[in-house]
């Protein structure tokens, strides 16, 4: 067939996909960068005023959206890190080919796969001040009373928990798919060169996972970036602002308080952080080589 | 000791450690169980109830009635099946020219749809929330349906790329050659072929639409909401029926459970589009 025929088909069966995309994903991202120069209130009937960037400079005035921004790389950061050092323990175990680890392991991922809307209210439930599973556990093992999210100290360790605990499979699950990609050869090498189980991890292991860490670190950034799943279904951004992250802040004040002006310019800062980070892993995925052309 | 028994002693504490991992993550899917098991007074009973007698009450009274479930459970269904079957068709299409044709910015256009994916659905939930009101597509399954499709279409068009690039050019080019037009060697060919792709991709297709809180939320209301709106609206700051909501929730997770096992081979390639492979 010709060149330029193939060329024609080929734009011909991407067409439908990049129209759906063009109408239900470029414009309404237009639109909310529109929406962010106005104050507009769906619950008012006054006109739409145009604010320019107003309402970012209000943003950066309005404590609550800092706090929010601060939660929400709080929650990030924590949990990215202690997911890593969750992940890569899991990883080693499972590494170990023993029989019925290929089961195990499934059921291991289990938590992610579910909505964190079930896993928020069940931890709410087992983390119930009163009559909750933990606080009786921890009564039991001499801990004390612990309030987890009904105070405004605890609640953000208590929501960092929970993500971790969903959350760490993932990163264990792709160090292992890391760490079985490393040849046998390059292993029994370093074992015939006499090097220690700590040298292995540090010269062999390490290199080799960094590109899997990469990944997993961008995309739980990008994750927790968004996190309000989680949040919806335990805190609501409560006891007062201490788990209010930048997600929540964006609903409340779209669908709560219909300032949908303000929400989007807060979306938008949001969209900025996200597209930066997807850049730079696109970038990473390109150079992986993992994506064959 | 000597070396036998040393391995046999590394063994189990692998396995033990193992089992420890994995009852910590699974510990509270099993709770959720036993207490959609528990009546009122077991819920509150210090110290906890930890085999509740088994009955089926709180699942019977949350699926029938004046107050029932179930039309939910039916739109999480219907909202799943049919946004996959559209992203499917349309994603495939898009997914066979990036794998096999010649187009103009091909690589831009890759990247373009690589980069949607990874934008945040709560970015645009408002605009999509103006757009549908206007369309008066709120609160009912078409409306979500419509957003979900265009949630999941860089997905599937990412990840069906990759299974479909993997199916040797040359097995194409034979039928191309034996006169089958571009669409009967994607048919009766490739299609056929990337079977299993197809299957695993339509799977998280459902999967994400039946998770899936933020755009339900907003978008639905009395009449179409999904199982995740459902469950959320248990939240309460004051008094939540834990036995219900655990009930509910069951309804949704088994599913999942099942779902996992059928795909467990392909999950971190699908949750990592692909960059990482087993």
């Amino acid at each position: 067939m010709q060149k330029s025929r193939l060329k024609r088909i080929g734009l011909l069966l991407l067409l439908p996909a990049l129209v759906y995309l063009a109408f239900l994903s470029v414009y309404p991202t237009i639109y909310a960068v529109l929406l962010s120069g106005k104050d507009v209130n769906l619950a008012r009937p006054y006109k739409a005023l145009f604010v320019g960037l107003g309402n970012f400079f209000r943003l950066f005035q309005d404590d609550l959206f800092l706090k929010s921004i601060y939660n929400t790389l709080k929650i990030a950061l924590v949990s990215i890190v202690l997911e890593l050092a969750v992940g890569y323990v899991v990883a080693e175990i499972f590494d170990k080919r023993l029989k019925g680890m290929e089961i195990l392991r499934t059921i291991y991922m289990l938590p992610m796969m579910v909505t964190p809307v079930v896993w928020g209210l069940v931890w709410v439930y087992i983390f119930n001040p009163n009559f909750g599973l933990a606080n009786y556990l921890c009564d039991r093992l001499g801990l004390g009373f612990q309030p987890w999210f009904a105070s405004a100290d605890t609640a953000i360790w208590s929501l960092i928990l929970v993500n971790v605990w969903q959350w760490a499979p993932f990163t264990a699950v792709i160090f292992l798919a890391g760490l079985s990609g490393i040849p046998a050869t390059l292993l029994d090498a370093a074992a015939v060169d006499g090097a220690k189980w700590y040298q292995v991890i540090r010269y062999v292991k390490f290199p080799a996972l960094k590109y899997v860490a990469m990944v997993v670190i961008l995309m739980r950034m990008m994750d927790n970036l968004r996190l309000f799943d989680l949040v919806y279904s335990t805190t609501q951004g409560g006891p007062g602002s201490a788990t209010e992250t930048m997600s929540f802040f964006i609903y409340r004040h779209g669908f709560k308080f219909f300032n949908v002006g303000y929400s989007s310019a807060a979306a938008i800062i949001v969209l900025v952080m996200i597209i930066l980070l997807s850049q730079l892993l696109i970038r990473i995925f390109y150079r992986g080589g993992e994506i064959s052309e | 000791m000597n070396s036998k028994s040393r391995k046999t002693v590394f063994r189990v504490l692998i396995y033990f450690l193992a089992l420890v991992f994995v009852m910590i993550s699974i510990f509270p899917i099993i709770w959720l169980f036993f207490t959609s098991l528990k009546d009122r007074v077991e819920i509150f009973s210090i110290p906890p109830v930890w085999l509740p007698r088994p009955k089926a009450e709180n699942y019977v009274r949350e699926f029938s009635g004046n107050n029932s479930r179930f039309p939910f459970l039916v739109n999480s269904i219907q909202v799943g099946l049919v946004s996959t079957l559209f992203t499917l068709i349309i994603g495939t299409l898009a997914a066979y020219s990036i794998a096999r044709f010649p187009a103009p910015a091909k690589k831009n256009i890759e990247f373009w749809i690589l980069s949607v994916r990874m934008m945040p659905p709560v970015a645009v939930i408002v605009p999509l929330y103006l757009i549908m009101r206007s369309f008066r597509f709120l609160d009912k399954t078409a409306g979500l349906i419509v957003v979900h499709i265009a949630f999941n279409l860089p997905f599937v068009i990412w990840i069906l790329a990759g299974f479909l690039r993997s199916i040797p050019k040359d097995v194409e080019e034979a039928a191309l050659i034996d006169g089958c037009s571009w669409f009967q060697s994607l048919w009766k060919i490739s299609l056929p072929l990337a079977a299993p792709g197809l299957a695993t991709t339509s799977i998280f297709s459902f999967m994400f639409s039946w998770n899936e809180l933020l755009a339900a939320l907003v978008l639905t209301g009395r009449n179409a909401k999904t199982l995740p709106v459902a469950i959320s609206e248990y939240w309460s700051n004051t008094q939540i029926r834990w036995e219900a909501m655990a009930a509910t929730s069951m309804v949704h997770v088994i599913p999942i459970i099942i779902v996992t096992f059928l795909i467990q081979r392909y999950i971190v390639r699908g949750l990592t589009l692909g960059a990482v492979k087993e």
